[in-house]
């Protein structure tokens, strides 16, 4: 008879998702699903409101990225003010989103992920978690914190306060950047980089242990995509559209951000909240591409740093075209950070840095405004319309996770053909179920929360519906 | 007096899950001790791990999801070594402790105080039924920091 097993919900992840997982009569996986069952409905929310209040309102989209929402919604109204923002305003913004970029990988890869990596995907659930990983690797674990806390103090020594600093605001940031606190970001710098070297050796010495994990973790082709600079470097705040294909061909080159529309569309499905965007030209569901670390590593002619460089000479020489393997999001991300930290230094050693020319002021010029910026997860698009009065009327949203979307369902149905064979779903199957998701690492809001326990649970259900069988991983 | 932190935590765009917020902002208007810190938080994240083992006591403000709306409760937290619960992007209070413990060898003393709420929907303000009950949850909190503090705070 065939069944269906639903993972739900899924742990280590931002937000309320599940997967089903249905077999076949012969017990053979024959489909799977990821779900997003959270219903968010900003854009409806903001219906309305003044456009400036949406960095603000926009932040609040998420307690772990909000930066990249206050980016995003700054360029869109920057766009609706019809004005070229100061150059240290820019700078600025750009430092506060490579924090941000800091922060969330490193909360990803030494938090949520390293217990997978360092523990073992069939380790005890009881010990695959970060209390596990400070047992067998306390001192990684200490510097995982320190590092996310690097990105959070420049955060909030740039905006003020950690979460949701309302520091940018339309048409640049509202005060400019204090010397001591320019100081203060410098000196951690060198610390923030050696305990990234540490970690990227960690994953180098760790990574062999996952051959089978690397091949079959959505190690697929697909298209990737991302936003370059003019030297074809990788680039977070501004920059064009660039597409590649598996091969690593260049498709789309240099798109300007305006022109999202004729690249990418979207396709909403009736079991998930989580809308699927495409590429267009190649139309649904042939046109799954995948945006973050991994698309960014592999859209770039290279990164533009010279530590970054390096690793990113190592992370092309695995792949022959593109690196098609989300495994190795764990080491783009690594990547990444490293990036980041040296561009917030180069940053800061601008000599306008400390100008206090840091905002353009101006009233609603255009009533159609675009942000795109990079997200850590990946390419994020605020697209907003506003009437004579700078009232809201419309907004578009396109989040990092949507793009994702195609490539992560893609990516369970191949780890769950690989894993789960018979009726008897063993933990360690379910672990890189949930892993192959945790390598995107998907952020599926984080707006409400509950005091209590959210156990993992797995649900198996006949074709007609009816329960089967329930399995619970909670105390 | 010893350090205290009060950390007031939750989405205040969610309706009574501000609650964290509105109480901590009503606690700073009149916090006249320095030795008191008041700060607020979308949600608990590992990095606070290290500011916590700073302070002797720590007091957390949150919504409650479970509970007669408006019902206040008052509980202390103690680390929890093994957190069977999974881990999302945001922590426990519990797991915040443990890892206060294990790595910066401090947990502090630490109470959440909530209030149950009664609609977690997208606004800023309470329900009637939470707004009411705002003045006891703060009077709590007073008391709280008044009895595990070895003089009292003038908050």
């Amino acid at each position: 008879m065939p069944k269906t097993i639903s993972i739900d919900p899924v742990t280590r992840i931002e937000g309320h998702a599940k997967i089903t997982i249905q077999l076949d009569d012969e017990g053979r996986v024959h489909d799977a699903k990821f779900h997003v069952t959270q219903f968010r409905g900003f854009e409806k929310l903001i219906e309305g409101r003044p456009f400036t209040e949406m960095p603000s309102v926009m932040a609040r989209i998420c307690g772990i990225c909000p930066v990249s929402h206050l980016v995003a919604s700054a360029k869109a109204c920057d766009d609706i003010l019809a004005v070229q923002i100061p150059k240290t305003a820019k700078r600025l913004r750009q430092m506060l989103n490579l924090a941000q970029l800091i922060q969330s990988h490193a909360l990803n890869f030494f938090h949520l992920s390293a217990p997978d990596l360092l523990l073992g995907m069939d380790a005890p659930p009881e010990d695959r978690n970060v209390f596990g990983l400070m047992n067998a690797n306390p001192d990684l674990a200490r510097k995982g914190i320190r590092l996310r806390k690097f990105g959070q103090q420049i955060i909030e020594w740039l905006g003020g306060k950690r979460i949701h600093p309302a520091w940018v605001v339309p048409g640049g940031v509202n005060a400019p950047l204090d010397p001591k606190k320019r100081e203060m970001i410098l000196e951690r710098i060198p610390e923030a980089k050696r305990i990234t070297q540490e970690a990227l050796d960690v994953y180098k010495r760790i990574v062999d242990d996952f051959a089978e994990e690397t091949r079959t973790f959505a190690n697929f082709p697909s298209l990737f995509v991302g936003l370059v600079n003019d030297k074809n470097q990788i680039e977070h705040y501004d920059g064009k559209f660039r597409v590649v294909d598996a091969a690593g061909r260049i498709i789309v080159n240099k798109l300007d951000d305006h022109k999202y529309m004729e690249i990418i569309g979207e396709r909403v499905e009736p079991d998930s909240f989580l809308k699927s965007p495409y590429y267009k030209p190649m139309g649904y569901p042939n046109g799954m591409y995948r945006v973050g670390p991994l698309a960014r590593l592999n859209i770039i002619d290279r990164c533009g740093t010279p530590l970054a460089d390096q690793e990113w000479a190592e992370f092309r020489a695995m792949g022959r075209g593109a690196v098609l393997s989300s495994f190795h999001y764990h080491f783009a991300r690594l990547v990444e950070i490293l990036y980041g930290i040296e561009m917030v230094e180069n940053i800061l050693n601008d000599p306008d840095i400390l100008s206090k020319d840091c905002r353009a002021m101006a009233r609603v010029n255009n009533h159609e405004g675009i942000g795109v910026s990079e997200a850590p997860r990946g390419m994020l698009i605020h697209h907003y319309k506003v009437d004579n009065q700078g009232l809201m009327e419309w907004a578009n949203l396109i989040i990092a996770t949507g793009h994702n979307n195609l490539a992560m369902n893609k990516g369970v149905l191949q780890v769950a053909k690989h894993f789960i064979e018979g009726n008897e779903i063993k933990d360690g199957a379910l672990n890189r179920v949930e892993a192959v998701i945790r390598a995107f690492d998907p952020c599926l809001s984080c707006s409400t929360h509950a005091l209590g326990q959210m156990p993992l649970q797995m649900e198996l259900y006949e074709a007609e519906g009816a329960l089967l069988d329930t399995r619970s991983r909670d105390a | 007096m010893n350090k205290v932190l009060i950390l007031g935590y939750g989405n205040p765009l969610r309706g009574d899950d501000g609650i964290g917020w509105i109480a901590a902002f009503q606690l700073q208007d009149c916090n006249q001790d320095k030795n008191v810190i008041i700060e607020t938080s979308h949600q608990l994240t590992p990095e606070l791990a290290e500011q916590f083992s700073e302070f002797e006591l720590v007091v957390l403000i949150d919504a409650d999801a479970q509970g007669a709306p408006g019902e206040i409760k008052i509980r202390t937290v103690e680390p929890a070594d093994l957190q069977l619960e999974p881990i999302n992007h945001f922590s426990t209070p519990e797991s915040i402790l443990a890892m206060a413990k294990d790595i910066y060898g401090k947990a502090p003393k630490t109470y959440i105080a909530s209030i149950s709420g009664e609609t977690f929907d997208f606004q800023e303000t309470l329900s009637p039924k939470i707004e009411a009950q705002l003045p006891g949850l703060i009077d709590s909190i007073q008391k709280i920091i008044k009895n595990e503090t070895a003089d009292a705070a003038n908050i």
